[in-house]
């Protein structure tokens, strides 16, 4: 297992390198300069030229690349041109904040999803069923933007139970992590309740229940650790696609986080931040996807690597 | 039984989860603590602050803080008049000296006394910021005779002088805290001004507090909180929701709601800024002088301003606002497309043409639908643009490039006079030429206009020097650009800033 860990760790950086790439050149293809950003309308091609040689623009891509990925190395991702603070300063500034919405989405999708899915699959066909498979395509196919507005409307302006906007507490996460989850949640209810169909159709389970063993440990005992496998591999995967996501809801809700962050640098062409904040993602979803390989090899050993004599 | 156990069983779970909910409920309904307080004032706007360095500023709401947080030695009130702050009186000694008798017993927010040494401190940090090189590069010298003049020296004789110093770009900051701070003074702004600072949430919000030791009279609001939400609808929606009191540029099919409402009041004021449809004179179809003024006879403003801009700017007679100069002359053409057809054909292009057009989008009002709708009127006289809407970042990059025909375009007269923007865009030498256009005599009448202090003269030159650009078909202006805020009815005393700045010297928030 250790091997596997650390196999995969190397792996994992060899990706992150490649994200680095991907994120430097193409950021270079996209139009739009930086210097011209920082300096205004009214800029001149002196102030420009002196700013981009400042800046190391002026050097030939390959170098800066290569100039790039030695600091990152070193642990230094750059300093941001907007704000001339450094990139890691303004990174763990704001993750903290897109963590705690993308952990709150998260939890609220599996707190309701798990049992949903598994309610349905228990009761296949009947009107609960209908009704919350009816309500799970609706939900996929909300656009976020448009749910985040209807959400503010209804609960802060029409019943007023909660800010509209903002981070501050436990009513400021509301809004947002209900917002985000609603997608990750209908994902999760479907993937359960499929997975657990699947496994209630076993003979395994035949056999315990034929034990007479109480139905609620044939579900949550020998059923559901089956059934969780590809859930929980789902939940790693959304947690990514959340983190990633993140940018839409943040926006929505004035979040102050690493999405809202990365937005703002987009439009600045402030690429130490666009950078830094890529690379941050990536490390997050490979981790996680790991971590999830990990999770799945203990509740099911016959998934764990093979070990070579 | 199998089937009843089991759902016994998910019930037993759901039991727990919704009253897990309802605890989260309870608790999050408990802690309520959005009560308004008297003199609390929430303002919401669109992107937050870069930086609170005044001669390092980025962005507009950049300026809306350190304008409440710094003073200059001058400043510009309401109506662009200039009013004394931290200078109580000026003169002229010649054409290129000026003398300033600064204020006594100033303090900084820190406690540094203000004093000449601390003005001249300033004025030779700007020299070395690039922002506020623009403004001030005119400055040749600076003395301090004794502790409270100074003695300012340009490097030709300059009329808007004073304008550029009315500036925020032009603000004072404490000696002290430069030295202390060095170049992360745009997160620990200390200034002279009537509000100190008291924190700096990114994307969350700038905490504001009363300046208690300001050398005037003070403020009512005892907090500022400068909100930015980037996203329209939710600005609004916290704005009825009452979480912030004032919100700024909404969209303009809300304030038409807006205006119904009666607990809310809209203010819309002219602001400095002229959004029009350039032209790049390097162009080969655009040099043709008759091209251009066909494309500019084409343009039926009337109905870009009352239907597209919903009538929330206001039509432009000329390039300068009549805000900046006011001028009984109309330097506009007219809404004549059978003349434009006409000069097409003289032209050589009987059978119209076809040419580029390209706008941002969100950073004009109704940019983009502005375009649509030229787009539309072009087509009338036999002209088929063809529309690019661009990402602004991608758009400026572009014209930098030369590479564009028509192109929707927006300048604001900074600091309150016609010189700077009318330079920047039209004068030979400009470096963002992105108009093309070269006309010795323009350049030498636009010279001639900033070293005239006389203020009739001045008026004279300028209004030839519209003429000027209305005869050479530079481009077609389009609008004058207003400055739209919508405020609880509890907000008192909010004066809206021509140079997109908020002044709250008497704003108060009553309680409700």
């Amino acid at each position: 297992m250790k091997e596997f860990i650390i196999k995969r760790l190397v792996v994992c950086l060899a990706l992150l390198v490649f994200t680095s790439g991907i994120t430097f050149f193409l950021l270079e293809l996209a139009p739009g300069d930086p210097a011209l950003m920082m300096l205004g309308q009214d800029a001149t091609q002196e102030g420009l030229t002196a700013l981009r040689r400042e800046m190391g623009l002026d050097q030939p891509l390959l170098s800066r690349y290569a100039t790039f990925l030695g600091d990152l190395f070193q642990g230094d991702m750059g300093v941001s041109y907007q704000t001339h603070r450094p990139v890691s300063q303004e990174i763990a500034a704001t993750f903290p904040a897109t963590l705690e919405l993308s952990v709150a989405s998260m939890v609220i999708a599996i707190i309701i999803g798990v049992p949903v899915g598994i309610t349905c699959a228990i009761r296949q066909y009947s009107l609960t069923d209908r009704v919350v498979r009816f309500a799970v395509l609706i939900a996929v196919s909300l656009p976020v933007f448009w749910l985040g507005l209807m959400i503010i409307y209804l609960f802060s302006i029409v019943l007023g139970w909660f800010p509209s906007f903002g981070r501050g507490g436990l009513r400021h996460l509301v809004l947002p992590a209900v917002t985000m989850s609603c997608y990750s949640l209908a994902i999760i209810v479907r993937m359960t309740r499929s997975s657990m169909l699947e496994v209630l159709r076993c003979d395994y389970i035949t056999a315990t229940r034929a034990k007479g063993i109480h139905e609620f440990y044939v579900i949550y005992k020998h059923a559901l650790r089956n059934a969780l496998v590809p859930v929980i591999t789902i939940i790693g995967l959304q947690f990514g696609v959340l983190l990633g996501g993140a940018v839409i809801t943040e926006t929505i809700f004035a979040w102050p986080g690493l999405g809202r962050l990365m937005v703002q640098a987009i439009f600045a062409r402030d690429y130490p931040i666009i950078r830094g904040g890529v690379l941050m993602i990536s490390a997050c979803s490979i981790l996680i996807t790991l971590f999830v390989d990990i999770i799945c090899s203990y509740i099911n050993p016959s998934l764990k690597p093979v070990e070579k004599s | 039984m199998r089937k009843q156990s089991s759902l016994h069983a998910m019930k037993e779970l759901w039991i727990h989860i919704l009253s897990a909910f309802i605890a989260l409920g309870c608790l999050s309904l408990a802690s309520q603590a959005y009560a308004s307080d008297e003199d609390v004032l929430n303002f919401g706007m669109g992107v937050d602050a870069t930086t609170l360095d005044p001669h390092n500023w980025k962005t507009a709401p950049d300026l809306v803080a350190i304008n409440l947080i710094y003073e200059g030695l001058v400043a510009f009130d309401a109506d662009l008049s200039v009013t004394p702050v931290l200078a109580t009186s000026w003169e002229r000694l010649d054409d290129v000296t000026w003398k300033f008798n600064l204020r006594k017993n100033v303090t900084f927010q820190d406690g540094t006394p203000f004093n000449a040494q601390a003005a001249k401190v300033n004025f030779d940090r700007m020299k070395d910021a690039p922002r506020a090189k623009g403004i001030f590069g005119i400055i040749d010298s600076v003395e301090t005779p004794d502790d409270y003049t100074l003695l300012i020296r340009t490097k030709h004789p300059f009329a808007p002088f004073l304008n550029n110093m009315c500036h925020p770009v032009g603000s004072m900051i404490s000696p002290a805290a430069l030295e202390k701070y060095g170049k992360d003074i745009g997160r620990h702004p200390v200034g002279t001004g009537k509000f100190v600072f008291e924190k700096w949430l990114p994307n969350q919000r700038i905490v504001l507090k009363r300046n208690d030791n300001y050398w005037g009279p003070k403020p009512s609001l005892t907090t500022v909180n400068l909100i930015p939400i980037p996203e329209e609808g939710t600005r609004t929606m916290a704005f009825e929701s009452g979480e912030i009191d004032i919100v700024s540029a909404p969209a303009p099919h809300r304030v038409a709601k807006f205006k119904k409402d009666d607990d809310v009041t809209v203010t819309v004021t002219p602001a400095a800024r002229t959004v029009w449809l350039g032209y790049n004179l390097k162009d080969k179809v655009l040099s043709n002088p008759k091209v251009r003024e066909a494309i500019a006879l084409a343009i039926n403003r009337k109905e870009l301003v009352n239907d597209v801009a919903e009538g929330l700017a206001l039509d432009a007679t000329g390039w300068i606002p009549s805000i900046i100069q006011k001028s009984d002359q109309n330097f506009n053409y007219p809404y004549d497309p059978a003349k434009a057809k006409k000069l097409l054909a003289e032209a050589g292009y009987p059978n119209g043409l076809d040419i580029k057009l390209w706008t941002p989008e969100g950073r004009y009002l109704k940019d983009r639908q502005i375009a649509e709708a030229l787009q539309a009127q072009l087509s009338d006289v036999g002209i088929r643009a063809h529309l690019s809407v661009m990402e602004w970042a991608a758009y400026v990059a572009a014209l930098f490039r030369s590479e564009q025909q028509l192109f929707i375009w927006g300048w604001a007269f900074q600091v309150g006079d016609p010189d700077s923007m009318l330079r920047e865009n039209f004068y030979s030498t400009s470096s963002y030429g992105c108009t093309g256009y070269q006309n010795q005599e323009f350049d030498k009448m636009l010279d001639k206009a900033v070293s005239t202090f006389d203020p009739e003269s001045r008026k004279k030159q300028y209004d030839a020097i519209q003429q000027l650009l209305f005869k050479d078909v530079v481009g077609a202006p389009i609008y004058f650009s207003e400055n739209i805020f919508a405020m609880h009815n509890n907000v008192n005393g909010f004066i809206p800033h021509p140079l997109e700045l908020i002044v709250l010297d008497k704003t108060k928030v009553k309680e409700d």
